[in-house]
C-alpha cells in the first residue's frame, strides 16, 4: 500500500465514500473539536416508559395497571415526583439530583406511530430513522456523520460485539468490545511483518477490506493514545457488567481527546412481559449507576457531551395477567448533558382513557426525530438534518437543548 | 420487514467502501480464486472438514456425500454419544430431574454447562456433521436463551426432544413439538397466556419468527386472535408432587369463544384442538414455505440468495409436506449453491469450530471453559443470543473492527500456545516434511485452506515463510517451526479462511 493505514482510513475511505453520499460535505480544517459528543444508549427489548416516567397525576394509569403501577409520590415505594404530574421510578433515585440541577430531562410519549409491534422491525425503524423509505439501508447516526464529515479514526464508536444498525453505513465507524483487547495478540518475532501482510491480504478482498484495514489503523492509534492511562475521577463508581465497563472505556476515550463525536452503547433485558415489578428495578439501577458514574467521571467534560436513551417501543398501557406488559408504542427517553435544558419532562400528554389509546397503547405525541434533529443541530454541528431524516419534517423544536457556544 | 431489505442492511456499505479504494482496472472484481465444488460443500455443510472427512468425501463424491449425510441415522456416532452421556448425566434427564438436580447448590449451572459442552463436542467430533449443522440451524430458528432461571434446565429437554429429534424431519413435527416444549412455553411466556389477560409474546414470535415471517401476511388482529387460540397452553409444574414437568392444556384458562385468524374461522367451544389446527395451518402456509426456504438459502447459499433458489426450495417444501431433507437435497444440488463461493462469512462459532477441526487441534480436559471464553469474546456462545430471533445469519452484523481483530487474535492465541493445554495444535502433523518456504506454504495451504491462492497472495505467504532466506532452500529447524507457525496463522487470519 502506498498510504499508511491511518492515512487511508482518514482520507481515501472517508472522502470518497462520503463525497458519494453527500454533496454538502464540510470538513473541519483544523484540529479543534468542531462538534460535541453524542452518546446514544439503546435499551433493547422495549422499556416500559409508563413505569419509568410515571404519570401519577393521571388516574387512568392506576386503572390500567392496578397491580404493577408505581405508587403515587409520598407512599411506600412510590414515584419520586418530578413536576406534580410525572414521577420517577424509585430505582432511578440516583439520577434525581441531576434532574434537580438541570442536567437531566425526560421526553415522554415519544416514538413514532406505526402498526408493528415487532422488536426487530421497530428497532430497525428507530435505528435507520425512517419508517417508509425501505431503500435507505444506513443508520441515522451514520448519515449524521456523512453530513458533518470528519477525519478521526475514533470519530464514531459502536460498543459491543457488533456495530449498532444506527451506525451502519458508508462513514467509517469503529466497533469496540473491550479496549484492553483491541490489539494484535501475536508474540511472533515477525509481528510487524504479519500486520503488514494482513494489510496486503485484505487489501485485495472486496468484502472485508475496509473493516480490516480500519481495524489495523485503530490498533495503531489506540496504542499511541493509550486511553487506559486515565484514572477514574469524581468518585465515579461504575456498576459491574458490560454496560458499566463500556461507559468507563467511553469516558477514557473522551478524556484522551481522540475527537470522538458519536458513540453507541446497548443495554439489554427490557422485554418485561412478566413480573415487571421484579425485573425492572435492577435494570434501572444499573442504568442510573452507569449514567451517574459516567457524568461524575467526565466532570467538566460533560459540558460538551450529550447522552440520550432510545428503545424500540414502549409497552401496552394496560398490564397483562403475568404481571407484565406486552409490546406497545410510545416510549420515554432520558436526555443528560451540559447542553440539556433539564429539570423538565417534555411531553404533550395524550392521556390514558380508552379513547386516548392507540391500539391499546400510549399514543405518540412527539415524533422521536423531533428532538433527535434538535440534538444534532444544536449539539453536533449538523446543518442538514433533512439528510439524516429524509421523510420527516420536523415541527417546532422542543427547546430541549441549548446551542453550543 | 422485507427480507431483501434486511439482507442489505450491513452488506452494501461495506462493499461500497471497499470498492471506493480500489485503483485497478477492475475495481469490483477482487474476489478470491474459487474453491472447487466439493470443498465448498464441505465448508458449508460441516463445521469445517477434518482431513479424513475430506478424503472420504473425495472417495464417495459430491452427490454421494450429500446422501450419506442426509441418511444420518445410518452414520455411527455411538462413540461420541456414549462418551457424552457417560460424562454428562444431565443430557438424559427429564425436566423434573433437571430441576431437582439444580436445587443442589453445586449443580446450579450443571445442565447449562453440560449442554453447552455437549454442543461443542458434537460439532467438533460427530461424524453426523450435516445433522449437527441443522441442529444448530433449528436451535437458532427456535432460539431459546438458556441463561435465566429454569431455562437452564428446560433447554436440555428442548434440545433433545424437539430440535435433535426433528432436525432432519418434517417442519410440521418440529413446530408442534416446539409449541409444546416446556422451555418454549416458559421462554415466550405462553404458560401465562390466559383468557382473562392474554400474553401475546409467543403468538407474535410464532408467526414472525417461527413460521410466516414478518411480511408473511398477518395483522395485529391476527396476533391477538392467535394469542387467544393458544390460551391455556401451559406447564404442569406442581411442586413436590413427583409428577413430570410437562406441557399441560389448562382448559379453564382457555378462551372458549369464537376466533378468526389468518382468514380462518375458529368456532366457539374448542380447546387444545384449535391450537393444533392453527399450528398445522401455519405449517402448511405458503408464507411459511417461503420463509423457511429463504432462511435455508440464506444459511447455505449466501446472504442475498437468488430468488430462483428460494422459489425452488419453497416449492419443494409445499410438495414434500415440509420435508427438510428434500429441501436440502435440492439446495446442495442447485447451480445457485455451487456458484455461491465466498458469499457466506463464517460466523464466530463456525469460525472457531472450523479452526479447531482443520488444524486437528487436540481438546483436552475441561476445554469447554476456554472455548466458551473465546466464543464470549466473539459474541456467539451456544444458546446465548438474548432475543427470540436467534443469532443473525448476515455478514453485515458480524463484521466490525472489533470482530475482525478478535478473530485474528483467536488464531494467534491458538497457534502460539496461549490456549494450551486445553486447546493445542500439533504443527508437526500439519507440516509433514515440508522444510523450504515454498514447500511450507503449499503444504499448509493444502491442509488448512484447501483452495487455490491468488499468485500475489501466495507470494505474501512465501515472503513471511522465507524472511531473508531463499524460497526453495530448506530452513534451519528452529526457524522452520517459527516461520511455519507464522504462515499457518496468517493463512487462518487471511480472507481465505473467513468464508464458509
Amino acid at each position: 500500500m502506498s498510504l499508511t493505514r491511518r492515512e487511508f482510513v482518514r482520507n481515501t475511505t472517508a472522502v470518497s465514500a462520503l463525497a458519494a453520499l453527500s454533496p454538502r460535505l464540510a470538513f473541519s480544517a483544523d484540529g479543534t473539536p468542531a462538534r460535541g459528543t453524542l452518546v446514544v444508549i439503546f435499551q433493547r427489548g422495549g422499556m416500559d416508559g409508563l413505569n419509568v416516567v410515571v404519570p401519577h397525576g393521571d388516574a387512568d394509569y392506576y386503572r390500567l395497571r392496578p397491580s404493577i403501577g408505581i405508587a403515587r409520590p409520598g407512599t411506600t415505594n412510590g414515584a419520586l415526583d418530578l413536576d406534580g404530574f410525572f414521577g420517577l421510578n424509585p430505582a432511578l433515585a440516583p439520577l434525581l439530583p441531576l434532574y434537580q440541577s438541570g442536567e437531566l430531562a425526560f421526553v415522554q410519549a415519544t416514538g413514532y406511530r406505526h402498526d408493528s409491534r415487532s422488536h426487530f422491525e421497530c428497532q430497525d425503524h428507530i435505528e435507520r430513522g425512517t419508517l417508509h423509505l425501505h431503500d435507505i439501508t444506513s443508520g441515522w447516526l451514520n448519515r449524521h456523520l456523512a453530513v458533518v464529515g470528519g477525519n478521526a479514526n475514533f470519530q464514531a464508536i459502536g460498543f459491543g460485539g457488533a456495530i449498532q444498525a444506527s451506525l451502519r453505513g458508508m462513514a467509517p465507524v469503529i466497533g469496540v468490545n473491550d479496549i484492553a483487547d483491541f490489539t494484535l495478540s501475536t508474540r511472533s518475532a515477525q509481528k510487524a511483518t504479519l500486520a503488514s501482510s494482513l494489510d496486503g491480504l485484505y487489501d485485495a478482498n472486496t468484502l472485508l477490506a475496509s473493516t480490516s484495514v480500519q481495524a489495523l489503523a485503530a490498533v495503531d492509534e489506540l496504542a499511541a493514545e493509550n486511553p487506559a492511562q486515565y484514572p477514574l475521577q469524581g468518585g465515579a463508581a461504575y456498576p459491574g457488567g458490560r454496560f458499566g465497563s463500556q461507559l468507563r472505556e467511553l469516558a477514557q476515550i473522551i478524556k484522551a481527546g481522540m475527537d470522538l463525536e458519536v458513540a453507541c452503547v446497548d443495554i439489554g433485558g427490557w422485554d418485561h412481559h412478566a413480573s415487571i415489578g421484579q425485573v425492572l428495578p435492577p435494570l434501572l439501577t444499573e442504568l442510573a449507576q452507569g449514567l451517574l458514574a459516567f457524568r461524575n467521571d467526565l466532570g467538566s467534560l460533560m459540558a460538551d457531551v450529550t447522552v440520550a436513551t432510545l428503545t424500540e417501543f414502549g409497552r401496552r398501557a394496560y398490564q397483562n395477567a403475568s404481571g407484565g406488559t406486552d409490546h406497545g408504542s410510545a416510549f420515554a427517553s432520558l436526555v443528560l448533558g451540559g447542553g440539556v435544558n433539564g429539570g423538565r419532562v417534555y411531553a404533550e400528554w395524550p392521556g390514558l382513557r380508552d379513547t386516548d389509546l392507540f391500539n391499546g397503547d400510549l399514543n405518540v405525541t412527539v415524533d422521536y426525530r423531533t428532538w433527535l434533529a434538535e440534538m444534532l443541530e444544536k449539539r453536533a454541528g449538523n446543518a442538514d438534518v433533512a439528510s439524516v431524516f429524509p421523510e420527516f419534517t420536523p415541527g417546532p423544536s422542543l427547546g430541549l437543548f441549548r446551542p453550543r457556544s | 420487514m422485507d427480507p431483501a431489505r434486511r439482507q442489505f442492511l450491513g452488506a452494501v456499505p461495506v462493499t461500497a467502501l471497499a470498492a471506493a479504494k480500489h485503483n485497478g482496472p477492475h475495481p469490483d472484481d477482487a474476489s478470491l480464486p474459487a474453491p472447487d465444488d466439493l470443498s465448498l460443500l464441505l465448508s458449508r455443510a460441516t463445521f469445517g472438514a477434518r482431513q479424513a472427512e475430506v478424503e472420504r468425501a473425495r472417495m464417495i463424491g459430491y452427490a454421494g456425500w450429500i446422501e450419506e449425510q442426509l441418511a444420518y441415522e445410518a452414520i455411527d456416532d455411538s462413540a461420541v454419544e456414549n462418551a457424552l452421556h457417560a460424562a454428562f448425566p444431565t443430557l438424559a434427564m427429564s425436566n423434573r430431574q433437571l430441576i431437582e438436580n439444580s436445587l443442589i447448590d453445586a449443580n446450579r449451572f450443571q445442565a447449562l454447562g453440560e449442554l453447552r459442552a455437549a454442543t461443542y463436542v458434537r460439532q467438533l467430533y460427530s461424524p453426523r456433521q450435516l445433522y449437527e449443522v441443522m441442529v444448530e440451524f433449528w436451535s437458532n430458528h427456535f432460539n431459546i436463551e438458556h441463561i435465566d432461571g429454569p431455562l437452564r434446565e428446560f433447554k436440555t429437554v428442548d434440545d433433545r426432544e424437539v430440535i435433535r429429534r426433528h432436525a432432519l424431519g418434517r417442519f410440521r413435527d418440529l413446530l408442534q413439538a416446539s409449541a409444546k416444549s416446556v422451555a418454549m412455553l416458559y421462554y415466550l411466556d405462553n404458560y401465562t397466556n390466559v383468557a382473562t389477560g392474554p400474553n401475546e409474546n409467543y403468538a407474535r414470535e410464532l408467526m414472525e419468527l417461527h413460521t410466516l415471517g414478518v411480511d408473511g401476511g398477518y395483522s395485529e388482529t391476527d396476533v391477538k386472535e392467535v394469542a387467544r387460540i393458544l390460551t391455556g397452553w401451559s406447564i404442569d409444574a406442581r411442586l413436590g408432587s413427583g409428577t413430570e414437568i410437562t406441557y399441560l392444556f389448562r382448559a379453564l384458562s382457555h378462551d372458549m369463544g369464537a376466533k378468526q385468524a389468518l382468514g380462518t374461522e375458529f368456532p366457539a367451544g374448542h380447546g387444545q384442538d384449535e391450537g393444533e389446527r392453527l399450528l398445522d395451518l401455519l405449517a402448511a402456509h405458503p408464507s411459511t414455505a417461503n420463509f423457511i426456504a429463504l432462511k435455508l438459502a440464506r444459511r447455505f447459499a449466501g446472504d442475498a440468495p437468488q430468488q430462483s433458489l428460494v422459489d425452488a426450495l419453497a416449492a419443494t417444501y409445499m410438495q414434500s409436506d415440509g420435508d427438510i431433507r428434500a429441501m436440502l437435497r435440492v439446495l446442495f444440488n442447485s447451480s445457485e449453491f455451487r456458484n455461491s463461493a465466498d458469499q457466506k462469512l463464517k460466523r464466530p462459532a463456525e469460525f472457531v469450530a472450523s479452526l479447531l477441526r482443520v488444524t486437528g487441534a487436540t481438546t483436552v480436559g475441561n476445554f469447554y471453559r476456554p472455548l466458551t471464553d473465546v466464543l464470549t469474546t466473539l459474541g456467539q456462545v451456544p444458546y446465548g443470543w438474548p432475543a427470540p430471533n436467534g443469532y443473525p445469519d448476515m455478514m453485515g452484523y458480524w463484521i466490525s473492527t472489533t470482530s475482525v481483530l478478535s478473530r485474528w487474535n483467536v488464531v494467534f492465541d491458538l497457534l502460539e500456545g496461549r490456549l494450551a493445554p486445553a486447546l493445542r495444535v500439533d504443527l508437526a502433523a500439519l507440516l509433514g516434511s515440508a522444510a523450504s518456504p515454498d514447500a511450507i506454504v503449499d503444504q499448509l495451504a493444502g491442509r488448512l485452506l484447501r483452495r487455490p491462492l491468488a499468485e500475489a497472495d501466495r507470494a505474501q505467504f512465501v515472503a513471511v515463510a522465507a524472511g531473508n532466506s531463499l524460497p526453495q532452500r530448506p530452513l534451519p529447524d528452529g526457524l522452520r517451526w517459527a516461520r511455519a507457525r507464522d504462515v499457518a496463522a496468517l493463512m487462518l487470519t487471511s480472507p481465505y479462511f473467513q468464508y464458509r
